[in-house]
């Protein structure tokens, strides 16, 4: 462990530990007197002294753990970034991808309903493919990375995001060691400047769902969980195996951002998955770095599109009938509405409480952008 | 109760009665003639030796029947009857240890009822080994209803013993009970026995000196004597008074113990309230006492409304009151307080022997080192990370081999676990483990599992 | 779908574990050198679990119980203890009324214990057939005394009076004991306050719903960390917390210390539980201690069928009132304060939560059953005494 330099600006660190590439846990370091610099010793202690039976634990599984193959598959993996107008993100992100240490990979851009070449220029510096989807909505750009690939696994990350250099290999030993359909990584904050993204992360709860290794399944599975579907994964981390969607349909189009219903297309897949009865892995050492939004207006349009997303989700679920429509009503009800936001607006444990109506009014203007969205897209179809 | 004798012991036992080592019984009494008896009848029924058991028995200014009952009590021992005038529980054990005859000397209270084994199990224990103090195990025997304060005082007198049984307890000055110690009479005469200044915690002071000499404590857990007590609320309190005013004492005889004494840890009370209630108090003694007297009947009341937290505020409350009082009482003017408090800045490797320990070396070597050494305190370090500190407690033992392994499980464990976290020491198997047939697995038995 | 049970030894942790095919869920329990650390629950998949989900839920289990366990191991103290004290030699009672086939489990797995020159002995409480005498008889050094007066207490007490040896450990006649159990209770003895050592019930098996339902509703572990109760750590009132009475030891004197379980309580009864809780309670109250080590494993058969679990419900809230009342007419005024605190805490909350359908919701049907018992415990206790009033007098 070396030194951190060049602290001054900052007040806290957030630091993620891991151990032997697997992520453990965040510690936070009190840089309260703002010095330069914090020293290796003094990282150790505040490690040690705060997740110390975490970190006893990793030694010892370690050591238990001996039958680590040395020889891991790593098959062909192919990468879809979908991108609409961020070249300065963009670039990033493929800067990013180019440092991922895997000896197969593609990686391919699919640049959604431009409004300029930019993207189309930025590309031709960097190894990938480029294809061009007209059609707007994130998840006619995916399915149309999915018909592009050509490989067996294919991973999915977004264009504002930066997978870590073991992300590859993390996914392909998680499909390697499990029967599982589908992969889904942690995503922690790139960074933490502004308090929108620290709202965000510390009391939104950011996009990671934890530390623990999960495999999950229909048959563990409540129906409450089920149907929390956003606790499975993030679209800004997932790999699924290509035969996957020979058995079950694409992305649904009327979901997602670039669509009214902004929002909605990974987990209503992720939950189509484990009710047709496949499995799903959580696997937290495929790590990806994601820049959340900078800004307070875009934090409230964020939370605001999940309200209406999530709606629109579980209206999708009740049209295609994964689960019966009555459970789905008593969920919404008492799950999402009561539970999660309604007892949130008066426990707000930190985050502001505007946000959580933002949310609010989100959800209920979701029906109705639900319609729109189907009939938008049906429009799509149509004009093909 | 039962008895649990070590194989060896047995054999020490023949031994010993052959050696024929006289031991004597010191009991100071005080208008306590029933106790008494029942004390001197248990003491007829030793499987030591009767021939070599001698019993005084200092009447410390007895107006009851006690001489009477003495003068006429049918004894198959040697029994001894000395009588004088009030001046103490110190005095009078002072003066029956002078005209002691015996090797050993064992200090029994006049209401602790002796098992048979008593004195064979303290005796057994002296067999061998010089210099060492033995106490024996008063097993509380409650008298009257179990009332909350009753329940509270037998689970005071179990905590203790329980602590002093375990394997690696570092023994304190305050593990000495005189109601049921045995120590030889050559080391008692050396530390010239017990302080007449005391009127209680005389055991205490005692023990402070022997440690100071080097004499090793040790509980006998089979020695057991059946200590009637017949406290109740208003003798505790007054008890609690008359300990305050020994801790004063204790400071101006050993101010190396000073640090440790509960009363040189005296704030004035930051809340307006409290700081006039205690002047107040000061001011006029006698009327707040009266007030204290009143406040029991308001814990029986809690009491019988089943409020125990609030007995419990209102009975700590009022120790504290009359400790304090008993503290004011010898120290009668505001300079006599400044000048026994002590300065809290004693400098710790200066005034006590230390030690370092590497852990990282093993323990065992660490155990050697301390046995070797018996520092006072010791600073404990796994390779280059410290774990912590044994801290130096001029009223206990010094640190030995045996107190190790006890304080790295309880005050130092999580330090020492980040330690070895630290040095990647960690592994799950470290010793062998050996499957037993039946545990686990069985409502599995028809599956098959390969075990790694 | 079913529940397995599971065992895992976490130094020795299998690569797979398979034919699980009838189960849905794993309830695992942790031990680390053979004592229990924590249990964790997850789900099977195609009926096998690997190690890599093994890992991924063990690596979950890293609280202080563990690292307790690995610090003592770690430091030696086990041996340290164990050779600073002789415990003592035990009964172990086994008290039992038609069961013959759990009570064979039950023997076999107390016949292999390691040998600390216990006794045994089976109390039949009034059987109507005497298999199980001929069972006993199908086994060596096994003592049989059959107790006419009906009652689980009632043969409690026989046993505590026909013990040869100081200490007496009780155990269900539905539960298999582990094969640390004996040596667990023995050593907690080693403090002359402590009366009564209880250990930690795991279920055998979660084959059927009832037994799973029973596992949640209520379950018989307390935890996996040792705690001495004492009067001021614990109200004496609730004193269901210290442990269960199918798994406990007591020592032989508590008739003369304490006094004997009162037979107006338990099975057999017309308050058909509450006998454990009661003793329990009257030590905690006279100043002794009550110590819970979890280390003193046994494994409980539920009870399988929904008309049995219910009976067992309705049995548990006739118990606890019948407690409050025995408690109540000693001139505990309290009781009435306590019984009003479970009924809005905890029966109030789960009967509101299962009649909103919300999630991890218990049948209503089990509640409204053990709040029909809770109404029916006061008039039971009464009854039961005086049918024991009259059987005394009429004995007498």
């Amino acid at each position: 462990m070396k030194p951190i330099w060049g602290i001054d600006r900052y007040e806290f660190l957030h630091i993620l530990v891991r151990y032997h590439g697997k992520p453990i846990r965040w510690v936070y370091f009190n840089n309260r007197s703002y010095q330069r610099v914090v020293s290796a010793e003094r990282l150790y202690e505040a490690i040690t002294e705060q997740i110390w039976s975490k970190l006893g634990m990793a030694l010892i599984m370690d050591q238990i753990n001996h039958k680590i193959p040395d020889k891991l598959r790593l098959p062909p993996i192919s990468i879809v970034v979908c991108t609409r107008d961020r070249t300065v993100q963009l670039t990033n992100c493929l800067q990013t991808l180019m440092t991922i240490d895997y000896p197969d990979y593609e990686i391919i851009i699919v640049d959604n309903a431009p409004s300029s070449e930019k993207t189309a220029q930025l590309v031709t510096n960097f190894p990938v493919r480029y294809v061009r989807e007209e059609r707007p909505g994130l998840d006619w750009a995916r399915n149309r990375g999915i018909s592009e690939a050509r490989h067996s696994i294919i991973a999915f990350t977004d264009d504002d995001a930066m997978p870590d250099r073991y992300w590859l290999r993390a996914i392909a030993s998680a499909f390697a060691e499990s029967e599982a359909m589908t992969v889904t990584g942690l995503v922690v904050p790139a960074e933490l400047e502004t308090s929108a993204q620290i709202n965000f992360e510390i009391g939104y709860g950011g996009m990671s769902k934890g530390f623990r290794r999960r495999t999950i399944n229909r048959n563990g599975l409540t129906m409450r969980e089920l149907l929390w579907a956003s606790n499975f994964g993030v679209g800004a981390n997932m790999a699924f195996r290509r035969e996957l969607f020979e058995s079950i349909d694409p992305f649904d189009i009327a979901l997602d951002v670039g669509t009214p219903s902004k929002g909605g297309g990974d987990i209503e897949m992720f939950h189509r998955i484990l009710a047709q009865g496949y499995t799903l892995v959580y696997e937290p050492a495929a790590i990806v770095w994601h820049a959340h939004r900078r800004s307070n207006s875009f934090l409230s349009l964020q939370v605001h599109s999940n309200g209406c997303a999530f709606g629109a989700y579980l209206l999708t679920c009740a049209r295609n009938r994964t689960v019966s429509r009555l459970s789905i009503l008593h969920f919404s009800i008492s799950e999402w509405l009561g539970w999660w936001i309604f007892r949130r607006m008066f426990r707000p444990n930190g985050f502001p409480r505007r946000l959580i109506l933002n949310e609010l009014i989100g959800a209920s203007l979701s029906p109705f952008a639900y319609w729109r969205a189907q009939k938008h897209a049906k429009k799509l179809l149509k004009s093909r | 109760m039962l008895t649990y004798y070590r194989a060896g012991d047995y054999i020490k036992k023949t031994e010993a009665m052959l050696n024929n080592i006289r031991v004597s019984i010191i009991i100071p009494t005080h208008n306590r003639e029933a106790s008494l008896k029942r004390t001197l009848d248990a003491l007829c029924n030793q499987t030591y030796p009767l021939q070599n058991m001698e019993v005084i028995v200092v009447a410390d200014g007895c107006i009851d029947g006690t001489i009477n009952m003495l003068k006429h009590y049918p004894a198959p021992f040697v029994l001894q009857v000395i009588e004088q005038s009030p001046h103490g529980a110190a005095a009078a054990r002072n003066r029956g240890a002078a005209s002691a005859q015996g090797q050993i000397l064992v200090f029994l209270d006049d209401d602790i009822e002796s098992t048979p084994s008593l004195i064979e199990a303290h005796t057994l224990r002296h067999y061998g080994r010089s210099w060492q103090v033995v106490i024996g195990y008063s097993s509380p025997v409650v008298q009257g209803s179990a009332d909350l304060f009753r329940m509270g005082l037998r689970s005071w007198w179990e905590d203790k013993f329980t602590s002093m049984n375990k394997p690696g307890h570092r023994f304190t000055y305050s593990d000495l009970c005189t109601g049921n110690v045995s120590l030889e009479t050559e080391l008692f005469k050396k530390v010239n026995g017990f302080n007449q200044d005391f009127l209680c915690r005389e055991d205490y002071e005692l023990g402070i000196r022997l440690i100071d000499i080097g004499a090793s404590f040790i509980f006998e857990p089979n020695a057991i004597g059946y200590h009637h007590e017949t406290s109740d609320l208003y003798k505790h309190f007054k008890r609690v008074y008359q300990e305050g005013r020994a801790d004063v004492l204790i400071g101006r005889y050993h101010p190396r113990l000073l640090p440790i004494l509960p009363f040189s840890s005296f704030k004035i009370p930051g809340s307006f309230f409290r700081r006039t209630l205690l002047r107040f108090a000061f001011k006029f003694p006698k009327i707040v006492d009266a007030f204290a007297v009143r406040l029991r009947t308001v814990s029986d009341l809690l009491e019988w409304l089943r409020l125990r937290k609030r007995w419990h505020q209102l009975h700590s409350a009022l120790r504290y009151y009359w400790y304090w009082r008993g503290v004011s009482e010898e120290l009668n003017t505001q300079q006599a307080f400044d000048h026994s408090l002590p300065c809290r800045l004693f400098h710790a490797d200066k005034d006590f022997s230390c030690m370092e320990i590497d852990l990282s070396k093993g323990i065992e070597e660490a155990e050697k080192r301390l046995d070797q050494e018996r520092p006072e305190h010791a600073y404990v370090l796994y390779g280059l990370h410290p774990i912590g500190h044994i801290p130096p407690n001029p009223g206990a033992e010094r640190l030995s081999g045996k107190h190790l392994r006890q304080i790295l499980a309880n005050e130092l464990a999580v330090p020492l676990l980040k330690a070895l976290i630290l040095e990647k020491a960690i592994s799950a198997a470290g010793t062998s483990y050996q499957r037993f047939p039946h545990s686990g697995q069985f409502s599995v038995e028809k599956n098959a599992h390969k075990s790694a | 779908m079913a529940t397995a049970v599971l065992d895992i030894e976490y130094t020795q942790i299998p690569t797979e574990i398979t034919g699980l095919n009838r189960y849905s869920r794993a309830l695992v329990l942790i031990r680390l050198k053979g004592r229990p650390v924590g249990q964790v629950s997850m789900p099977i998949i195609n009926g096998h679990i690997s190690s890599t989900n093994l890992y991924d839920a063990l690596i979950g289990i890293s609280d202080w119980p563990f690292w307790e366990y690995w610090l003592q191991d770690y430091l030696g103290l086990d041996k340290l203890h164990a050779t600073s004290y002789a415990p003592p030699l035990a009964t172990i009672a086994v008290c039992t009324r038609n069961r013959t086939e759990d009570l064979q489990k039950c023997i076999e797995s107390i016949t292999q214990l390691p040998d600390e020159r216990q006794e045994i002995l089976i109390v039949d409480n009034c059987p109507s057939s005497d298999a199980t005498y001929y069972l006993v008889q199908g086994f060596s050094n096994i003592r049989y005394v059959r107790e006419d007066h009906i009652g689980l207490n009632a043969a409690r007490n026989r046993a505590l009076r026909e013990a040869r040896h100081d200490i007496v450990a009780f155990i269900d006649d539905d539960a298999i004991a582990d094969h640390q159990w004996l040596s667990a209770l023995l050593r907690n003895f080693a403090d002359p306050a402590v009366l009564c050592v209880t250990g930690l019930t795991m279920p055998r098996e979660l084959n059927t719903e009832a037994q799973e339902w029973f596992e949640r509703y209520s379950p018989f572990g307390r935890g996996f960390r040792r705690i001495v109760f004492t009067r001021s750590s614990i109200n004496p009132l609730v004193a269901g917390r210290v442990g269960a009475g199918a798994n406990m030891a007591l020592r032989k004197n508590i008739l003369e210390l304490v006094g004997p379980f009162d037979e107006a309580l338990d099975g057999g009864t017309p308050t058909r539980s509450g006998g454990d809780t009661e003793i329990f309670s009257r030590i905690l109250n006279m100043g002794y201690r009550v110590v819970y080590e979890p280390t003193a494993l046994c494994w409980h058969r539920h009870r399988r069928t929904l008309e049995e679990l219910q009976k067992t419900l309705y049995g548990y809230g006739v118990g606890v009132y019948a407690f409050w009342t025995s408690c109540l007419l000693k001139g505990e005024l309290s009781v009435f304060r306590l019984a009003w605190n479970w009924f809005s805490h905890d029966q109030l909350r789960r009967l509101v939560r299962s009649l909103l359908f919300r999630p991890d919701r218990f049948p209503i049907n089990l509640i409204l059953t053990e709040l029909r018992g809770c109404i029916a415990g006061p008039f039971a206790y009464l009854l039961s005494r005086r049918r024991l009033y009259k059987k005394n007098r009429s004995n007498a």
